[in-house]
């Protein structure tokens, strides 16, 4: 196996990188030197404290994300007369969500993650990180083979394979939708 | 490149891909303009993951499997990720395959993480395999056949290396998404970058240490994404369509995080002795962990 050449495959994805990156500069670039003059003013949703805490919204619906001027965006506009073929169904009910922004928090080994949800006309418009934290555990190394890593607890910056942070989004998500759950259920009730 | 001296840190994170993005860049350059950087950075994710998604209906990769037969103009973004993800198959002759995309469909892995939409795909052909993508000139990609591509090996990484470059006047920065990353330069303390590998079978636990400094680093690993019946894991095996077995993770470091997380993906589905030397050939770094908890290093 592996006989054709599994050398070039780092090669190749630094030049596909690089063949993206500079299709995106060349298209954008003169909407991104006007934005450069324009940064000093307030551009984009950016949280300015101390420590800013840059967040961007991811949109969960059929609206494709609208990226801020001057940011590279570097896909094709797809053809309009395509249409996909695959089914989608829905899992929860839409119209079971209240509409308005709610937030929820989630937890897990390595810090925690708030998120905002807003639902509008019943669905979900957008989900977006308003803090994050973390805290990963001074290193207890495993019984290893002596050479390879000395032991040691210094503290990690950052852990490879961790999904946990994954899992804390999700909760938090779960737990926004639920207030949006409850909310539509009571003024249902009320309604009855 | 170490310093003595202590550098603000600037922060910055987003949803996007079934996980949290977290952007990290040390530097005492003008706070507006590394501002700016970020939320450019952080707009790649959403630029690749519209381009990619295999459950956004609307995405341009399912708009590209909605027209088997013909040849289909697409954006760079979702061509080269196509292409890669090809010649990583090519590599492996099918054992890492990009067409599995069906098969991860039937094994559950169908859901929109925000939505909770679901989505199938009735009308593929279950005998289509890698060798139906073909490329043609002015990016355009013909699939022979009906199929369904999964791109989740290749995209992740590939935004976390575009939101790199949009970074590298800072020189110290580090992108991370779901356990996978790029490390540039050094830390606050002005030291490598030091990456903790999660230990697959303790889940508290760290099961090594690595320092880098302008590398990717990448890990693929059975305690990820359990299928929903609670018996496999997303890494499927094309030769039996199951789970792969043997190993618990693998840990690829690399030049590019589209490479290290597609060479992870491939080495951790053909198992320990095919999957070292493959990276070897590669000419990559690993750390393999076994189902029973060894540790092996490339």
């Amino acid at each position: 196996m592996a006989k054709k050449m599994p050398g070039r495959l780092v090669a190749l994805s630094a030049s596909a990188v690089a063949a993206i990156y500079l299709a995106g500069l060349v298209s954008t670039q003169p909407a991104a030197d006007s934005v450069t003059v324009a940064s000093a003013g307030a551009t984009t949703a950016v949280v300015a404290t101390s420590t800013p805490l840059v967040v961007a919204a991811v949109a969960a619906t059929a609206t494709p994300v609208v990226a801020p001027t001057g940011v590279p965006t570097t896909a094709a506009t797809p053809p309009p007369a395509a249409t996909a073929t695959a089914t989608t169904s829905t899992a929860a009910s839409p119209s079971t969500y209240a509409n308005g922004t709610f937030s929820g928090s989630g937890t897990s080994r390595f810090g925690n993650v708030n998120v905002s949800v807003s639902v509008s006309n019943g669905k979900i418009a957008n989900a977006q990180i308003t803090s994050v934290t973390t805290k990963y555990p001074a290193s207890r190394i495993a019984s290893l083979p002596g050479q390879v890593v000395q032991n040691q607890t210094a503290n990690v910056n950052l852990v490879t394979g961790a999904t946990s942070s994954s899992q804390a989004f999700k909760q938090a998500v779960q737990q926004a939708l639920a207030q949006a759950q409850a909310l539509a259920a009571s003024s249902t009730a009320a309604a009855g | 490149m170490p310093s003595t001296t202590t550098l603000p840190v600037h922060e910055a994170a987003t949803i996007a891909m079934d996980t949290v993005v977290k952007i990290q860049v040390v530097t005492d350059q003008d706070e507006a303009k590394v501002r700016y950087a970020l939320q450019r950075a952080l707009t790649w994710f959403a630029t690749v993951e519209q381009a990619c998604s295999r459950f956004d209906p609307n995405s341009e990769l399912r708009q590209l499997l909605a027209r088997p037969g013909e040849p289909v103009k697409v954006s760079p973004v979702l061509f080269e990720a196509v292409r890669f993800a090809v010649h990583l198959a090519r590599a492996t002759d099918g054992v890492f395959d990009p067409t599995v995309g069906l098969r991860l469909e039937q094994h559950g892995f169908n859901r929109h993480y925000i939505t909770g939409q679901v989505l199938t795909s009735p009308d593929v052909d279950t005998s289509a395999a890698f060798r139906d993508v073909r490329f043609g000139p002015r990016r355009t990609i013909t699939l022979r056949r009906p199929v369904v591509l999964d791109l989740g090996a290749v995209a992740k990484g590939l935004a976390i290396d575009l939101a790199s470059c949009e970074l590298l006047a800072f020189e110290n920065f580090c992108v991370e998404a779901g356990g996978d990353l790029y490390a540039a330069g050094c830390n606050a303390d002005g030291q490598p970058w030091r990456i903790g590998v999660q230990d697959p079978r303790d889940l508290d636990a760290l099961a090594a240490t690595l320092d880098i400094s302008n590398r990717a680093v990448c890990t693929s690993g059975d305690y990820e994404r359990k299928s929903r019946d609670g018996t496999g894991h997303h890494l499927l095996d094309p030769r039996t369509g199951q789970s792969a077995q043997g190993l618990a993770s693998v840990t690829v470091v690399a030049p590019t995080v589209m490479a290290a997380d597609g060479l992870a993906t491939a080495a951790f589905i053909l198992g320990l002795e095919d999957g070292v030397r493959f990276l070897q050939q590669s000419d990559v770094d690993g750390v393999f962990i076994t189902s029973s908890g060894a540790m092996h290093r490339t």
